[in-house]
């Protein structure tokens, strides 16, 4: 184990301190004196990890769709036959997970007893038990789960998007996968997956709330032990600048079209403060030029081309970087038109040194706000910050630090009309 | 702590709860009045109308410029529904003082929103056609993208079929017909009523100088000659004797259950710690019945929850199956149903419940809106309880008391949303 640092950022009057556990698991705790502490353990296997080799194998192996999310709900089950849920009951903790493109998270927060239900939340990531029996029992379960999500119009315009976008990064597969590829899962699999994955190396975990460093050591210590750091690396695909389709459409049962506008990049640094940067550089390019401020969205919704449902959706990540625009429309077409128009010439205008210092106060709010709740911190803390090999703290430096130049350049660098594609629900 | 709450003028309360946890305040004034046909449409277009301009500040984009430079606060307009009740409003968060450099964004907040409300933006003495008219188009697309979202939808048809001819079948926006029917004059009176007739909830939680904010609201909201409508009393859905069936196919891939029951406990601090550990064993904890043997032991659904409304004393049972599924999956919740009542609760189930429960209220303290809420659905008690004092109610209570509610559970409605598309067949283009 290396030597603890606290980290301190003096504007938000907040510290933490973190450790790398002799396991390898990054641990963060992070003091916050609320009634309910929180606790998140995550690993970098999302749904875009689906082809990877471990340690010194020679070939990749590509695994069924949906296998992360999968086995993010088998992880609960334990070989006692006490489903973990009904553990977590006897301490009071509310425990949940999630499965996003880059990483699967387990969480659990609690009002009493911490230490207890962080043992309970460390055992069952670590304890994987799979059998024929319990894994087809949740593809019935999980089978449900992907038919509430395919008769989602939302959901199936923003897939439709990253279908558009993406011709081989597998950001395009849904993160459930489909009814047919998730039957194709094995104990086997899942067992594959876990050990490549679910490597403390290649995780993290945050403790915050009424939590002290040596206590949460105590518990990594007990439930972590004889496991030798053994990487993992996933595929990586290149994609063109230019968008695979120009047009993806489903038909649905909808009031009216809805459509998302996609947008791909590739310029992806491989320096993760870079990237928190050019994130910060989209959140202000949404802010400043698409959102109810601009004369942009003004003169689409005084003139009914969009809904108050009009948002931005953008991520940009070491696999995949894209920004979108979402909204219901009775005329996609001329939406498309009104987009491509703008974001060649009137969008470098809505950039003023008044629009810029406004978006920056919004951003520089809702990062304070974020430090009002135990979960936001430690799933931004993890999540978005730690497992992407940033820091948390630096955010404000970057914000502080950044300039409208630096923000069109990103911007022209982004809007290249090759690079657009239009995903349209259209109704039945 | 209780809220300190302070009747400021005719109809105008000032509820405060302290507390210093949060970077961020939070300021919701809420205008309440019946819930009525005549009204429903009128008051939940208002808010939306009011945001796109006021006097001094005339478009939309003028107000989010000005929210903007207010320490990027946001402003929500809400609409919503509590019994008889219904409420329209604006909420925010504004920073606290030690983050603005000095500014006083919480008053900066008040502020805007008594202007949003008493100044208005006025052509030939009404509320500016243009935004009437684009907010009717805003709220008949939604109000019509309802069907989009099968799951509220499949418990909101069933929430209407029980409520036939009662205020709870009356949407929260109007119907279609209702909304094409405002006028800009129509409007305006609306909200010269309101501004005389509703009662005014003025609710902030975070740090303030009580005294300053009881200065700034009195100027920003109270009027002389107020006069201030009744509070709405509540009328619960009464139970049938024939259960009401109603299927409604559409093209979808998965079937949407949702069984609606009466109940004839009434909200009470007394009644609403068991009604919420019989909820806990039946549907909300990690233990609970439906979870554990609809979800985990049958397979049949990714979701089953129960969504009461305490107001109205209902409470719908809603999940997503396979089609041929219905009938089992229905009478596997009956089952359970079945079971709370026969006092069959396992150890577990009910301690589960219990802990999950007590964790939760506690929690309330750590997010100012659910404070809020929590206090604001007492407002017609005459007393507030603390969420701690439901935790200690909660300690003392038996299998017995979860099978007591139970027992008052009568099944009123069964709807069925049937899926009409099977397998992958999917209708999609590329080009």
């Amino acid at each position: 184990m290396n030597k603890p640092i606290t980290v301190k950022s003096e504007l938000l009057g907040e510290s933490y301190t973190v450790v790398t556990h002799k396991s390898g698991l990054k641990i963060y705790v992070f003091p916050k004196d609320l009634t309910s502490s929180y606790c998140l353990i995550a690993t970098r296997f999302g749904s875009v990890d689906n082809t990877f080799k471990v340690g010194d194998e020679k070939e990749y192996v590509t695994v069924p769709d949906g296998v992360a999310h999968f086995l993010e709900h088998k992880l609960f089950e334990n070989e006692d036959g006490e489903d973990t849920f009904v553990k977590f009951a006897r301490t009071g903790a509310d425990a949940n997970a999630y499965t996003s493109f880059r990483v699967t998270a387990y969480l659990c927060s609690c009002v009493d007893e911490l230490y207890p239900s962080l043992e309970i939340l460390l055992t069952s990531v670590f304890s994987p038990y799979f059998t024929e029996e319990n894994v087809k029992k949740e593809q019935g379960i999980i089978a449900q789960e992907i038919r509430q999500g395919e008769d989602n119009p939302s959901n199936a315009v923003q897939y439709g998007m990253l279908e558009g976008l993406y011709e081989r990064n597998s950001v395009r597969i849904n993160i459930a996968g489909t009814v047919p590829s998730i039957m194709k899962i094995t104990p086997e699999t899942l067992y594959r997956c876990h050990k490549a994955f679910y490597n403390p190396s290649n995780m993290a975990l945050c403790v915050c709330g009424q939590a002290t460093l040596d206590e949460v050591l105590k518990v990594a210590d007990k439930c972590l032990h004889g496991i030798d750091p053994i990487p993992v690396v996933s595929r990586t695909v290149t994609e063109n600048k230019a968008a695979f389709r120009k047009r993806v459409t489903k038909k649905m049962q909808v009031s009216k079209p809805i459509v998302c506008i996609g947008v791909k990049e590739v310029g992806i640094s491989s320096d993760p403060e870079e990237r928190v940067k050019k994130s910060i550089a989209f959140d202000l390019i949404s802010a400043i030029c698409f959102e109810k401020s601009s004369d942009f969205y003004a003169s689409l919704y005084e003139g009914g081309l969009i809904s108050p449902s009009f948002s931005t959706w953008y991520e940009h990540t070491e696999s995949f970087s894209f920004f979108s625009v979402f909204t219901d429309t009775d005329e996609p077409e001329t939406l498309y038109k009104k987009f491509e128009e703008y974001t060649q010439n009137g969008l470098y205008d809505a950039i003023t040194p008044k629009s810029f210092e406004r978006a920056r106060r919004v951003l520089y709010s809702a990062f304070i706000k974020s430090f009002d709740s135990t979960e936001d911190i430690a799933n931004d803390l993890i999540v978005d910050f730690a497992l992407e090999g940033a820091e948390i703290f630096k955010y404000t430096d970057h914000v502080k630090n950044i300039t409208a130049d630096y923000v069109t350049e990103v911007a022209k660098e982004l809007f290249k009309p090759e690079a657009y594609t239009m995903s349209v629900v259209e109704p039945i | 702590m209780l809220p300190i709450r302070k009747m400021i003028g005719d109809g105008v309360a000032l509820n405060i709860i302290p507390t210093d946890k949060f970077k961020t305040n939070c300021i919701s004034v809420r205008f309440l009045c019946p819930m009525a046909e005549e009204t429903a449409a009128l008051n939940a277009l208002l808010p939306s109308v009011l945001k796109r301009g006021c006097f001094r500040l005339p478009t939309m984009s003028d107000i989010v410029k000005e929210l903007q430079m207010l320490y990027g606060s946001e402003l929500q307009s809400s609409v919503g529904r509590f019994g008889d009740t219904q409420y329209l409003g604006f909420t925010s968060f504004p920073l606290r003082n030690e983050y603005t450099e000095g500014m006083n964004v919480s008053s900066e907040i008040l502020s805007l929103m008594s202007e949003l409300i008493n100044k208005p933006l006025l052509e030939n003495g009404v509320l500016k056609a243009e935004y009437v008219e684009s907010e009717k188009r805003t709220l008949t697309d939604r109000v019509k993208a309802a069907i989009n979202n099968k799951t509220s939808y499949a418990i909101r048809r069933c929430v209407e079929e029980m409520g036939k001819g009662d205020s709870s079948s009356i949407p929260d926006t109007g119907t279609v017909e209702q909304i094409a029917a405002v006028t800009p004059e129509a409007l305006t009176k609306r909200l010269n009523e309101i501004i005389n007739t509703a009662n005014i909830e003025i609710w902030c939680a975070g740090v303030f100088d009580e005294a300053e904010l009881e200065n700034d609201c009195v100027r920003l909201f109270v009027r002389d000659n107020r006069a201030p409508v009744p509070k709405a009393e509540v009328a619960p859905i009464a139970p049938v004797t024939e259960v009401n069936n109603v299927t409604e196919d559409q093209p979808v891939k998965q079937g949407k259950l949702s069984l609606g029951f009466t109940t004839s406990l009434r909200p009470s601090p007394d009644a609403s710690p068991s009604f919420n550990l019989f909820l806990g064993v039946l549907s909300s904890s990690p233990t609970s019945k439906l979870f554990m043997n609809v979800r985990e032991k049958l397979s049949l659904c990714y979701y089953c929850y129960a969504i009461p409304d305490r107001q109205k004393g209902t409470i719908v049972i809603s999940n997503g199956i396979e089609v041929q599924n219905k009938d089992v999956a229905e009478r596997a919740i009956l089952d359970e149903i079945e079971a709370v009542k026969n006092g069959n609760i396992t150890e577990d189930e009910l301690e589960g419940a219990r802990m999950s429960l007590i964790s939760g209220w506690k929690s309330i303290r750590d997010d100012e809106m659910a404070i809020i809420n929590w206090y604001f659905s007492q407002i017609y008690w005459g007393k507030f309880v603390s969420p701690e004092e439901y935790a200690e109610r909660c300690v003392s209570l038996t299998a017995s008391d979860v099978a007591y509610v139970a027992s008052t559970l009568k099944l009123h409605t069964v709807y069925f949303l049937n899926g009409t598309l099977t397998g992958e067949s999917e209708d999609e283009d590329y080009e």
